[in-house]
């Protein structure tokens, strides 16, 4: 851990890494959501390539870009996903926590489980005022038949209160045959319920978003939230100060990301948003730490950075997937 | 949209089961908890934790009290929790529970057990007004209240503890007393809302006219209502009184004015169902009480105060005078920084055990009453612990709350304490005290001030005189209210209402007991016996029914060593006395009987015999 300039404070989101930049990706997911949700759609799946940025995008922006689409409160429960159940105990016992339920820990059969989840998320529908219950599942690319079946009685017991559970999963490219397979092993009514429709959570796959989200480090983040300044102005106010901006550096950086593509790679472009925060992330700390704007935001500059995350390797790695 | 350094926190919503706004006015804390464990199911500590606000102490985790009680923080349901992680609305809580009424009305205007309608309960509601001692039915339905579980048959509790998993009944059972329907969203209803509102501003114009509300930590209770002329407090009483309230009038009372129903006010107040007489119409309540008692055997010490009253007329009126005067006077003191009263009692006896015992003592349970009326007031709080605690210069408090009541174990006494003194109660003696009362009783000048002027009296304390005292307040035969220090070695009570049976019936009642007695004898006399003959053996001798006769009396024949056979004596009838043998003698332990001229030689004869006895019973 290296020692931080004076002028950086350790809980900076930069330094602690606990923020997120709007993309463009982030934008599309949430109009899909709301698409599937105006067509009642009680279960679809999200997929695309890890570190691509989804989890975030769940995170941090689509309860309130729903919000916002759909007015008002919005019923949005996530549930991480960790490992695969054996016993229904165990995978209610696991949402239950997921979902924050304040009484989830201890001894409860599943059927309890059962009753508590759903009154959960009546209640939260309720004071949503709505009758759709939007359940997030990430990692689901492990979700095994059982489990969807499990989570099939969910769906049941509220939709015998008149309240609609919402699934949608978010997984990796495994789950792309999983319709496939609940289809061919006698469960084709899981399918029609949590998969009806797909939808690829796109990368950064141009230069224009690549400078959209740089200018997201260089005006549209604040910190402290209120009356704070850009994270590029917090980490070189000089540079900043002359109208410097990492923006300005999206076609640098683009061709540096474009470089290191695989040689053999085919198809559409596209990269993860992990990797670009990483090499902003290193630009910024090497500015605070007094380097020069134009040694760190040329063309081998950025090659060497993402270099030293190793983007090529993971590009090679999820090129199957892109 | 712009980058963000905090996540949008899914927890935002709340992370329970509920929905806002369905807690309807006058429901009870009870069922709204209730509610919140029907619907989330939590394991009971995991409940007490959160609702309780108690995350501490496990041996409070097994029941909480359904009442929100300001003294009993983590061991009762806290309404803040409601408020604060449900998003109710505070207002909704204002009558949810018994500290949420006026102080009178806490103290003995509601029953024991929780009174349940079931067909409110069937609709997800209850009140804690069905508590009200008045009501055997509900007001909406018309229906019995219930106070045992339908299912069990075992009585309401009034604390919340987990029979078994996911219901915290206040019953034995696992009752749930509604459904999950209705505990999600209870179903308005104006119609009941509108009754018990009602009853409600009755309630609280009552308390204004009979009860003073005492500064509180509750927002609510921060009016203090001066007292009002008690005459025409009952006139508005009566006329503002609903046509819910189901008076039932004491076959013993006597009111000559057509209106008058002082039972009410009688429940409010009257703790051992005692009744003063008051001689004449009381007129100025505002000052003073008066009672009326026969002081002809009292030895008065001191008269600190006297109030004027007049033309007085024969009601029946309980304690509130007296305790008018007392409350009167502990208010003034408590908003002086100057509290005097402290509720004192043993600590190994349960409060149930002691309200046995005060209640079969007329007179201790007046003092009781008093005690009791006082800790309803402001004793109640943790400020009076606080205050107390700097009052005895301690830093540590040594005391603490178990069942309501204040407990300390505490050697020397030096504050001041209210009450009686007497041999046959030792579990009060050194407890209550009231010299150091009497000694600070304020003066007529100093409680006119008050009353007119809203100060305090400003007097230095002091060192106070502890003897041990009794103390008791009656109507002087000049019509001024007198409070009296009393001195004597065997304490002597006089019956405020002459309930004690007259001396005709007392004799009466001890001749039946001794012919009874007699009886008795007469019979263990002519029981058969044994002799020692001449020939130097035992023989049986029958039919004695001629010797029952005359006074029998009975002694002990001592044998030695600490023993002894009881015997009676009896004189024989004329016709029998032969040979100079007057008086029989027979002992009621063993089957010996003899004859002598006097008594004398009769215990001598008998003694012989039983010793002769003895050795032939030890032989064989």
């Amino acid at each position: 851990m290296r020692r931080l300039p004076d002028h950086i404070s350790s809980e900076h989101p930069i330094v602690t890494g606990r923020y997120a930049i709007f993309t463009p990706a982030v934008a599309a997911l949430a109009d899909t959501l709301g698409d599937w949700l105006d067509k009642k759609i009680t279960g679809a799946y999200i997929y695309g390539p890890s570190r691509w940025g989804k989890t975030r995008a769940v995170q941090w922006y689509l309860k309130s870009l729903l919000e916002e689409r759909l007015g008002g409160d919005q019923p949005l429960h996530i549930w991480i996903r960790p490992l695969t159940f054996n016993t229904p105990g165990e995978f209610y016992k696991s949402l239950h926590v997921g979902v924050t339920h304040q009484f989830s820990k201890g001894r409860i059969s599943p059927n309890d489980r059962l009753i508590m989840l759903r009154e959960f998320f009546l209640a939260s529908a309720d004071n949503c005022r709505t009758t759709t219950v939007i359940l997030i599942i990430d990692e689901a690319q492990g979700m095994t038949t059982k489990e969807w079946i499990w989570l099939l009685s969910l769906q049941n017991l509220m939709d015998q209160q008149g309240y609609v559970l919402s699934v949608f999963s978010i997984a990796s490219h495994q789950m792309a045959y999983e319709f496939d397979f609940l289809t061919r092993t006698g469960n084709p009514h899981v399918g029609a319920r949590f998969l009806v429709d797909q939808w690829r959570f796109p990368g950064v796959e141009s230069e224009d978003e690549l400078a959209f989200i740089l200018d997201g480090y260089d005006e549209q983040s604040r910190w402290p939230a209120s009356g704070g300044v850009s994270y590029l102005e917090h980490f070189a106010p000089a540079d900043f100060g002359h109208q410097k901006r990492l923006a300005g550096a999206a076609p640098s950086m683009w061709r540096a990301l474009v470089a290191l593509l695989p040689s053999d790679h085919e198809g559409r472009i596209s990269f993860p948003m992990k990797h670009i925060a990483l090499a902003v992330e290193d630009v910024l700390f090497q500015l605070a730490f007094g380097a020069a704007w134009e040694d760190v935001t040329s063309v081998e500059a950025w090659v060497d950075t993402l270099t030293t995350h190793r983007l090529a390797d993971h590009m090679r790695a999820v090129a199957l997937d892109i | 949209m712009t980058a963000r350094a905090n996540p949008l926190r899914l927890g935002q919503l709340p992370a329970y089961a509920w929905r806002p706004g369905y807690v309807h006015k006058y429901a009870s804390l009870w069922v709204t908890a209730l509610r919140f464990f029907i619907l989330n199911r939590p394991d009971f500590p995991s409940f007490v934790a959160d609702v309780c606000k108690n995350r501490h102490s496990f041996e409070l985790q097994k029941y909480i009290y359904i009442d929100a009680l300001p003294g009993l923080v983590g061991k009762c349901i806290n309404v803040d929790f409601f408020v604060e992680s449900l998003r109710e609305n505070r207002d909704s809580f204002r009558w949810a529970n018994l500290s949420d009424f006026p102080l009178g009305f806490q103290l003995n205007m509601f029953s024991e057990r929780p009174a349940i309608c079931l067909t409110c309960m069937s609709h997800g509601f209850h009140s804690a007004i069905y508590s009200l001692k008045w009501f055997d039915k509900c007001p909406l339905h018309e229906e019995r209240l219930i106070y045992v579980c339908p299912i069990c048959g075992k009585s309401l509790k009034s604390a919340m503890r987990v029979k078994q998993k996911f219901a915290a009944s206040i019953c034995n059972c696992n009752n749930q007393w509604m459904s999950m329907e209705m505990a999600r969203c209870p179903p308005e209803k104006p119609d009941r809302d509108n009754l018990l509102s009602d009853i409600v501003k009755w309630i609280e114009d009552a308390a204004s006219k009979c009860w003073i509300y005492i500064p509180y930590s509750r927002e609510y209770d921060n009016s203090v209502v001066g007292y009002r002329h008690l005459s025409l407090g009952l006139s508005e009483f009566n006329e503002s009184m609903p046509a819910w309230v189901d008076m039932k009038v004491p076959p013993d009372a006597q009111f000559t004015a057509p209106r008058y129903r002082p039972f009410l006010i009688g429940s409010i107040l009257d703790f051992s169902s005692v009744v003063i007489k008051v001689r004449d119409r009381v007129k100025r309540v505002f000052d003073s009480g008066f009672v009326f008692e026969n002081i002809s055997r009292l030895k008065i010490k001191r008269c600190s105060v006297e109030v004027d009253f007049e033309d007085l007329t024969g009601y029946k009126i309980s304690f509130f005078f007296i305790f008018k005067s007392m409350l009167r006077y502990a208010i003034k003191h408590l908003l002086g920084k100057r509290v005097h009263l402290i509720h004192w009692v043993e600590c190994n006896q349960s409060a149930r055990l002691l309200k046995s015992k005060v209640q079969s003592n007329e007179y201790v349970a007046i003092a009781w009453a008093i005690l009791h009326w006082m800790r309803a007031s402001i004793w109640r709080t943790i400020a009076a612990d606080r205050w107390f605690q700097g009052f005895l210069g301690e830093e540590e408090s040594k005391y603490y709350t178990l069942g309501g009541y204040y407990r300390r174990i505490y050697g020397a006494q030096r504050v001041i304490l209210a009450g009686a003194k007497e041999k046959s109660e030792l579990w009060i003696e050194n407890r209550v005290n009231a010299a150091s009362l009497l000694d600070l009783f304020p003066t007529q000048e100093d409680l006119q001030r008050c009353c007119t002027d809203q100060g305090f009296i400003e007097e230095s304390r002091g060192t106070l005189p502890r003897a041990p005292l009794e103390w008791w307040a009656w109507c002087g035969a000049d019509h001024r209210l007198r409070l009296a220090v009393m001195q004597r070695r065997s304490v002597f009570w006089h019956r405020v209402a002459s309930r004690a049976p007259s001396k005709t019936v007392r004799t009466a009642e001890a001749e039946k007991k001794h012919v009874s007695r007699q009886l008795d004898l007469h019979k263990q006399i002519v029981a058969p016996v044994i002799e020692f003959g001449s020939d130097a053996s035992w023989q049986y001798r029958g039919d004695l029914s001629d010797l029952a006769h005359g006074t029998v009396s009975c002694s002990r024949l001592v044998m030695g060593n600490g023993n002894y056979y009881r015997f009676c004596v009896a004189e024989l009838p004329r016709n029998l006395a032969a040979q100079g043998e007057r008086w029989v003698l027979r002992c009621l332990d063993l089957p010996l009987l003899v004859f002598s001229s006097t008594t004398r030689e009769g215990v001598i004869r008998l003694k012989q015999a039983a010793r002769l006895y003895q050795k032939s019973c030890s032989r064989s």
